[in-house]
């Protein structure tokens, strides 16, 4: 999985990527300089239970996809079954290609540990 | 008439239709046909004109990029190769520059800024521009990273060139901005020493029986443009006196009323369910929606994303939030900040992306009115 990570940092527009557990906990990381592994970390864990704790009072289940749109970058959470793939971008690319990418990886990593 | 001058009459109708009625997504799209007809001087009018009414809007910003990319590509490409191959740091300083001051990407601009400095870390020419980047964010999202940041990259320069005047200048318009007056009197007065400047001696003459009071607190007052999401009205003074062709806030927020009008308006998005609008300190402002969805309920969803949002961006240091997605079973949530305010749209599964998409473009055109 660590080279899925790996392979998935080279994309166009990818600077770190991570995956998480549903309930936020960090279980593997690939997140290189100038970003520091631990703040991203910390943000992305705070971001889904935060996100999900929300969805669920509005009566609504888990996301299978959660994107921020910054001024000067991006981050998505994207549903891989039993964890979720968390990915921080550039703000200037095209979110539907790099999507593309996103989603394979994704679907790679639920095969993996389906 | 040949087949081009029919073309060039089609898009001058065109462009006559559109510039009566603009939005983000017709303006790009007219962009995009010059370019496509190799008129990159008129796309690139367009694009001015798309970027000056729309400037919140991510498509417009992205559509002046690019026309430009276009007209520097050949210098950019080879500035690019340089530093790939042998870099020297007058590559990185030239093409960080080309990047900020013609292209205005400043994300660009600043990435290669700080690439070029891991290399060549006595570049004073590039910590000065970090510290331009980190104060054109400030002055658009107002977090206090970004300030701190601002004045910690133009210190760099100053201190590896106290001659560099602009850095100076630049420290004492933010230290006058947030209320710090005797250190900007002292910055001005240096670099006034150095160099005639009428501007900073107009910010000078406005701050005349300003003095900062003792209780003064650098974080509480940058925690304060956060909150209000601007700078003081004298702070604003003083920003006008070096950008005078900024647009004047009139610090009154749109009608609650004109807000209500607008919502209904989403029911032609595919997939639309239910809406809502709060400012950006969290307080409703309208709702709409012909579904079961409870109204308040709803709001609080908003408020919640939209702080969990802000809060992630804000620790990741990526600047203000733009918009939101979320994607459930159940369907979908937008949330698209503009302004003072915050619009979440609920679709359901049969939305698509560009549905989501279309529901900020219509809120960014309706803010920017």
């Amino acid at each position: 999985m660590k080279e899925l990570l790996k392979d998935l940092n080279l994309e166009i527009g990818v600077k770190g990527c991570l995956i998480l557990t549903r309930d936020g906990v960090v279980a593997l990381s690939e997140i290189p300089p100038p970003l520091k592994a631990d703040v991203v970390a910390a943000v992305a864990s705070n971001a889904i239970q935060t996100a999900n704790a929300a969805l669920k009072e509005f009566g609504s289940e888990l996301f299978s996809r959660f994107l921020i749109n910054a001024s000067y970058g991006k981050m998505i959470f994207v549903e891989t079954g039993r964890s979720y793939l968390g990915v921080v971008l550039d703000k200037g690319i095209n979110i539907d290609l790099t999507m593309l990418s996103i989603s394979s990886t994704a679907r790679r990593i639920k095969l993996m540990t389906a | 008439m040949g087949l081009f001058d029919r073309k060039e009459k089609q898009i001058g109708a065109l462009e006559e239709k559109i510039l009566a009625n603009p939005t983000p997504q017709n303006m790009v799209s007219l962009v995009e046909k010059y370019m496509a007809l190799g008129e990159d001087q008129r796309a690139l009018e367009v694009a001015r004109k798309a970027l000056d009414k729309f400037p919140d809007s991510d498509s417009v910003v992205a559509a002046f990029q690019n026309v430009r990319k276009l007209q520097l590509q050949e210098e950019i490409v080879d500035l690019n190769k340089t530093i790939r191959r042998s870099p020297r740091r007058t590559d990185y300083e030239q093409l960080a520059a080309r990047y900020y001051y013609q292209l205005g990407d400043r994300n660009r601009a600043y990435e290669l800024a700080l690439e070029g400095l891991e290399k060549f870390p006595e570049s004073e020419s590039l910590y000065f521009l970090c510290g331009r980047v980190r104060m054109d964010r400030f002055h658009q999202d107002f977090l206090e990273n970004d300030f701190q940041e601002a004045v910690r990259h133009f210190q760099k320069a100053v201190d590896l060139n106290p001659e560099n005047i602009r850095a100076v200048s630049d420290m004492a318009r933010l230290s006058a901005e947030i209320g710090d007056y005797g250190q900007a009197r002292s910055l001005a007065q240096k670099a006034l020493s150095a160099a005639p400047d009428e501007v900073l001696k107009q910010m000078l003459y406005a701050m005349e029986g300003l003095e900062r009071p003792n209780s003064f607190d650098l974080h509480g007052v940058l925690i304060g443009c956060e909150a209000r999401r601007g700078l003081s009205k004298e702070g604003m003074s003083i920003r006008r006196i070096f950008e005078p062709s900024m647009k004047e806030e009139t610090g009154q927020k749109l009608p609650p009323e004109k807000i209500r009008d607008f919502l209904p308006k989403l029911r032609s998005l595919k997939g639309y369910v239910c809406s809502a609008v709060v400012g950006r300190d969290g307080a409703p402002i309208a709702t709409h929606g012909e579904g079961k969805t409870d109204p308040a309920v709803f709001t609080r969803l908003l408020v919640a994303l939209s702080r969990c949002a802000e809060d992630s961006a804000k620790r990741m240091d990526i600047g203000g939030v733009t918009q939101v997605e979320i994607d459930a079973p159940g369907g979908h949530v937008v949330l698209i900040a503009c302004r003072d305010s915050i619009l979440a749209v609920r679709m359901d599964p049969s939305a698509k992306n560009e549905d989501l998409r279309a529901a900020g473009e219509m809120f960014i055109a309706f803010m920017s009115v």
